[in-house]
């Protein structure tokens, strides 16, 4: 969906279109779903945040407007807050590979599951190893699909301090994958 | 690698990771970061609930603010024309909201103009009672009244623009019935407030004619009586002069030391032309031994008519003794006749000299009702 597409599905939306509104719906509850996810390990525990997610957004839609960073900025720092709060309640931030999804197509080959969970679950392991705010610019660009902009605004940080954060958090991914096959 | 190398690498992965053909120095970081993006993205389950909730929550969280959309603008302005309305069912001719009253009262939703002719006429009525009840007991209490009955009139006067031709001729007639009533109350509370003056006597010059803020334009002053009185002879004059109807009487005195005479006052008439009196007073002083006495320059309220006064003292001449020293004929006349045309607006007053006498004497026992 465009900035434009988007800014009239939230105009309209705002006004009780509920198409629009079931529009922005499917735009956005797969990324938060997948930001959620890649941050509690839990389907669960990521499908009540998207959920929750959208209950604030139909509450304070009404307020929202339009700034830097624009409604994606808006509904992702909505999700990032509520998962920190999900892992205080819950204290559980660690990875749970028992609650992983399980996996990206119902007609997928046993053996292909297999891949993809231990490649995610592989993942994510890596991930650990990053340093927070590194950990953070991977997922919000590549779990939750922002670009750079809309990253430096749920973050409070400048554009140019995202690029070189994503460029070390994978040069170090590297590092950390290089000596785990070292490893093995 | 440098800073400014770092930098530039980090923007050339950015441009990479963001579907831009990538430079070779980058291309490892950017499959890596490709590969992420796919290990990070997994199927989604479908959430059919949460969508129908939010979509349901959005259409009735629309109509709910809809409502109030219409509504609010709605009481605003009825509330406005309300409050405006209440306030015009009381406007006055001449003021702004005079006109919203006139249409109001069109569709019988403010009072019209011929009942608030009547109830300004039957207040005015009220007043003009209380204040003839208190005018001996409470002078300035009644003065007030009497005020009160002449703005009420005003009041009344000002609506008779928009009363029928029917029965605008009746009220004016009314109107006018009271106002002259309620002039004349004023004078006499004036008088009356005179009287209950601490000083007790009356000022030698006489001044007359303070409207204190009733008289109207062709209404009479209403000023207090005045006397004035003469040193010797104890002729005395009395004026009681206000506006164009001040009537006079005075009376000269008498030359002689002991003559007396009294010029008493004369009262006033009524308002309008009408009621000037005239008063007379003679004394006749004679060889010290005569005494004169001033009639009672009492003047009688008529309805038309200049007064004159005159008042002729004939005193003989003859050795004058005790105080006046003239001989001869005093001719103590007052004349204090002023005239009373009923139709000026003034109020100043004509002069009154009454009971002035010539020559007999050391003085003539004049006394000069001075009239503003």
């Amino acid at each position: 969906m465009d900035t434009d597409s988007l800014r009239d599905n939230i105009r309209r939306a705002s006004k009780g279109d509920g198409r629009a509104a079931g529009e922005i719906f499917d735009e956005f509850h797969p990324r938060i779903y997948r930001y959620a996810l890649s941050k509690l390990r839990s389907a669960s525990d990521a499908d009540d945040v998207a959920s929750e997610t959208f209950a604030r957004v139909l509450r304070d839609l009404g307020r929202f407007r339009w700034r830097a960073g624009g409604f994606e900025a808006w509904i992702f720092r909505i999700a990032s807050n509520l998962v920190v709060d999900h892992v205080r309640r819950s204290t559980r931030e660690r990875p749970g590979t028992d609650h992983l999804p399980e996996g990206e197509s119902t007609d997928a080959l046993p053996d292909e599951v297999v891949v993809t969970r231990e490649l995610a679950t592989d993942m994510h392991e890596l991930l650990d190893g990053l340093v927070p705010d590194q950990r953070e610019v991977l997922l919000l660009r590549f779990a939750a699909g922002l670009d750079t902009n809309e990253t430096a605004t749920v973050m409070g940080k400048k554009a140019n301090a995202i690029r070189q954060l994503q460029f070390r958090a994978l040069e170090n991914l590297r590092a950390l994958m290089a000596e785990k096959a070292d490893a093995r | 690698m440098t800073s400014d190398g770092r930098r530039d690498q980090a923007d050339l992965l950015d441009d990479a990771l963001s579907g831009r053909d990538p430079d070779p120095r980058v291309t490892q970081l950017s499959e890596l970061g490709e590969s992420l993006r796919t290990n990070l993205t997994p199927a989604v389950p479908p959430a059919p609930g949460v969508r129908a909730l939010f979509v349901q929550g959005t259409t009735a969280r629309g109509e709910t603010r809809r409502l109030p959309r219409v509504l609010v603008p709605s009481i605003a302005f009825v509330l406005l024309a309300l409050v405006v309305a209440t306030l015009s069912r009381t406007a006055l001719p001449g003021s702004a909201l005079y006109q919203v009253r006139k249409v109001l009262a069109s569709v019988d939703l403010a009072p019209s103009a011929q009942h608030e002719v009547d109830s300004r006429i039957a207040r005015a009525r009220d007043e003009l009672a209380l204040a003839k009840s208190q005018l001996t007991s409470k002078p300035a209490a009644a003065l007030n009244s009497a005020n009160v009955t002449l703005e009420q009139l005003g009041q009344a006067r000002s609506f008779l623009d928009d009363v029928g031709s029917d029965g605008r001729a009746k009220d004016i007639a009314t109107i006018a019935v009271l106002e002259e009533q309620a002039d004349s109350v004023i004078a006499r509370a004036h008088v009356a407030e005179q009287s209950h003056s601490p000083s007790g006597s009356p000022p030698t010059t006489s001044t007359s004619g303070s409207d204190e803020g009733s008289a109207r334009s062709g209404d009479s002053g209403g000023g207090p009586d005045t006397s004035g009185s003469g040193d010797s002879g104890r002729g005395s004059g009395s004026s009681d002069s206000h506006g164009h109807q001040g009537g006079s009487s005075g009376s000269g005195g008498g030359n002689d030391g002991s003559s007396t005479s009294d010029g008493s006052s004369g009262s006033s008439g009524s308002r309008g032309g009408g009621g000037d009196s005239s008063g007379s007073g003679s004394s006749g002083g004679k060889d010290g031994s005569g005494s004169g006495s001033g009639s009672d320059g009492s003047g009688t309220s008529g309805d038309s008519g200049d007064s004159s006064g005159s008042g002729k003292s004939g005193g003989s001449s003859g050795d004058s003794s005790g105080d006046s020293s003239g001989s001869g004929s005093s001719d103590g006349s007052g004349s204090g006749a002023d005239s009373g045309d009923g139709s000026s607006t003034d109020n100043s007053g004509s002069i009154d000299l009454g009971g002035t006498s010539k020559g007999g004497g050391h003085s003539d026992g004049s006394g000069g009702g001075l009239d503003s």
